[in-house]
């Protein structure tokens, strides 16, 4: 293994047998990749199980479309709820989402943490608690306040708006340096200023010694009496994705890291760890509605850092764990935005031949609602989610205020995200909001933000896991991703995700003689 | 009244429905129309689809975007969006790609139950194929709203990434190809990056 290069060519799959180390991570993301470095530096010997490639971004990141939705993404970037309604982005790959995130990074808000104290007895998880870790992630990622003058047009008219209206808002922090504001942070950055899991914590991991084999994809967990031992494992072809082999990897401790739709997958295909029957049941999603304001300037939001200016004015969650929502600014490349466009035709190409000229924000809700997730017979995951009513009342509410934000930026127009279309030109317009509310095939509700499926709760009744990540059912195994979030963030999920990572790695290690010898 | 998550129908229960009615529709749209007349196309290469699927892509795409035969875009058979729609295929479940495909093949021969139109999906007018294709938005029948939703997902999300479209939407492409600019190497000796 080559511990010099930060880009060391992927280690293959093995072509069947068995291996043995002490805690084996299934999936390198916010989660896995944190879990793998700290461990190994630890002195523990680690594996690392990744279902998607390893890229090298100068090589593999060519910013189209057409590839990288279908390199970085489940699906091509087109996963959905069983029904369609919502569609999910989902990331793959070694480093997870955080190689496709927009980088924005916001410590885990105290009043969420606090009514998971009061709520689910998580004493140990409070903001004084996690705040080593958050710290040490902070460091880790590079993360530093975002310039003022990175804030491009499509965020300067969010930002405008909030300003005239005396709504709060802030710049936040990112995890990029020296970045060269080209824009395609979701399509992986090319140059490496996105300090993503897959430049910072898998060398550093790899570089302790962790095996990481990506195109391995975690097929079972295996339990010998009441405690983890391995996991059975597909060796996927690259080129195909179909399966070449399998292997199995022993372990003292099993960790599963593969994000909120996955790690309870994996276990429900296992059969362990349900018997609170909660599994699956309690599946968040952040949902989020495209608000767009149509400029006479050209906005041409493509370009430059794509989220620098958040509306937490209605973010009420931060005071008590409960309800709102934040304002963030998004923006698309040309066939994303062409999916979230309304219409066809001539109505469609008039949306986007006013490309250039569009600003476009989404009310991202902390939501209440619990959508579930089961596996089908051929390994396809049954997602059903929409939002409930009080999550649909808050995202009518959310598309009023980002439409009224952009009338007091000064856009002509604001596109309404209904199936053919509404253009409104004044506030006085928006009653439309309240007569179509959230229909499904109407509104197009978007997620990335996937949590909270393997919920965490000291009683065992309430949740999966307890606050140590250890599986209330199955002694060394572990849920440690966004999975195990009693309820929804309502911020982005990265470094909550990562903290809690290492906060649990933290306590593992005091753990070393139970869980690895 | 608002639509609860109970009443969401399946993945599997939108093809029992739509394929257990409308197999026997689409059976009725095949007796006239036939099955050839599916063009093979000089130096496409497919992975998912077949020459028949492919040209109902090219159809339902041309009629999806193309507000009448003459509009000022680029025509999306003409560039090959059925190519790149098989590419996007070819990265998801076999089990939703049979799926889809079998949604072409609905779409393409239920045009006399849905459309009260003798000629199948892709030997009608522009004019007719678009009010066809509309109709399924407009449904009242929940299944035929949501493959509406996979079609467009489909044909949207293919065509704004060929260039020839860019000029249209002002978008100027990746920098990838255009300018030269060396990545970092993050440094492995324990400094954290934004130290450098």
């Amino acid at each position: 293994m080559n511990a010099d290069s930060p880009m060391t060519p992927p280690q293959s799959a093995p072509t069947g047998g068995v291996i043995e180390t002490q805690a084996v991570i299934v999936g390198s993301g916010a989660a896995g990749a944190v879990l793998a470095k700290e461990l190994a530096e630890a002195g523990i010997d680690v594996v690392v199980l990744e279902a998607g490639a390893w890229h090298v971004p100068e090589r593999d990141f060519n910013q189209r479309e057409e590839t990288m939705l279908g390199r970085l993404f489940y699906d091509q970037g087109a996963r959905t709820t069983t029904d369609l309604g919502v569609t999910i982005m989902h990331g793959r790959g070694v480093g997870g989402s955080t190689v496709h995130n927009i980088s924005l990074c916001m410590a885990p808000v105290a009043g969420i943490l606090d009514r998971w104290a009061e709520e689910y007895g998580l004493m140990g998880m409070r903001a004084p608690d996690l705040e080593p870790a958050v710290r040490r992630v902070w460091d880790h990622l590079g993360i530093n306040p975002i310039a003022p003058e990175h804030i491009n047009a499509n965020n300067r008219m969010v930002q405008q708006g909030a300003e005239r209206l005396g709504w709060r808002g802030f710049i936040p922090h990112h995890n990029r340096v020296d970045c060269l504001q080209t824009g395609f942070c979701i399509l992986g950055c090319t140059y490496n200023r996105k300090q993503s899991m897959l430049i910072t914590y898998v060398p550093r991991a790899q570089r302790a010694g962790a095996r990481i084999y990506p195109h391995a994809r975690a097929a079972r967990v295996l339990v010998e009496g009441d405690r983890a031992v391995g996991v059975e494992v597909e060796a996927l072809d690259p080129q195909t994705g179909t399966v070449r082999n399998t292997f199995t990897v022993r372990a003292r401790s099993v960790i599963l890291s593969a994000g909120a739709l996955l790690s309870p997958a994996l276990l429900l295909k296992s059969g362990l760890a349900n018997s609170s029957g909660l599994l699956g049941k309690r599946l968040h999603l952040h949902p989020s509605v495209v608000v767009g304001g149509i400029f006479d300037e050209r906005i041409e939001g493509w370009r430059g850092v794509p989220q620098t200016y958040i509306v937490d004015e209605f973010a009420h969650f931060y005071r008590n764990g409960h309800d709102g929502y934040l304002i963030i600014p998004v923006f698309a490349h040309p066939g994303t935005a062409a999916v979230m466009s309304p219409a066809t035709g001539a109505a469609h190409a008039s949306v986007m031949a006013r490309y250039p000229y569009l600003s476009a924000a989404a009310p991202m809700v902390h939501d209440e609602t619990h959508g579930t997730l089961d596996v089908l017979r051929d390994g396809r995951l049954e997602v059903r989610y929409w939002p409930n009513e009080g999550d649909q009342r808050w995202l009518i509410d959310g598309i009023r205020r980002t439409a009224e934000l952009y009338f007091a930026a000064g856009a002509r127009e604001v596109m309404l995200p209904y199936g053919e279309g509404v253009l409104i030109r004044s506030p006085r317009e928006l009653d439309v909001v309240e007569r179509r509310g959230i229909r499904k095939y109407d509104v197009a509700v978007a997620s990335v933000h996937p949590q909270g499926s393997a919920p965490m709760s000291a009683d065992p009744k309430q949740g999966i896991v307890d606050v140590h990540c250890e599986t209330h059912d199955v002694r060394n195994l572990f849920v440690c991703d966004a999975s195990v979030f009693p309820t929804s963030l309502g911020t982005p999920p990265m470094v909550p995700t990562a903290a809690v990572a290492a906060h649990t790695a933290a306590w593992m290690v005091g753990e070393r003689r139970r869980l690895f010898e | 009244m608002l639509p609860s998550a109970d009443h969401t129908p399946s993945r599997r229960e939108f093809l029992r429905r739509s394929f257990g009615g409308s197999l026997l529709l689409a059976a009725g749209g095949l007796l006239p129309a036939g099955c050839g007349g599916y063009p093979n196309r000089e130096g496409e290469t497919l992975q998912v689809l077949d020459v028949k699927s492919a040209r109902i892509v090219d159809a339902i795409a041309d009629a999806m975007i193309l507000e009448t035969e003459n509009a000022p875009l680029p025509r999306p058979s003409r560039l090959g969006i059925a190519a790149r729609v098989d590419g996007m295929l070819a990265g998801i479940h076999p089990a939703i790609q049979d799926q889809t495909v079998l949604l072409f093949r609905v779409f393409e021969h239920a045009t006399l139950p849905f459309g009260l139109r003798a000629s199948r999906f892709t030997k009608l007018p522009h004019a007719e194929q678009r009010a066809y294709l509309l109709g399924w938005a407009d449904s009242r029948l929940e299944f035929r709203r949501m493959a509406f939703q996979a079609l467009k997902m489909f044909v949207y999300a293919t065509y704004y990434t060929f260039d020839e479209t860019w000029a249209h939407v002002g978008y100027d492409g990746p920098w990838v190809g255009r300018f030269e600019i060396p990545p970092f190497a993050p440094p492995l000796d324990g400094s954290t990056d934004h130290e450098r």
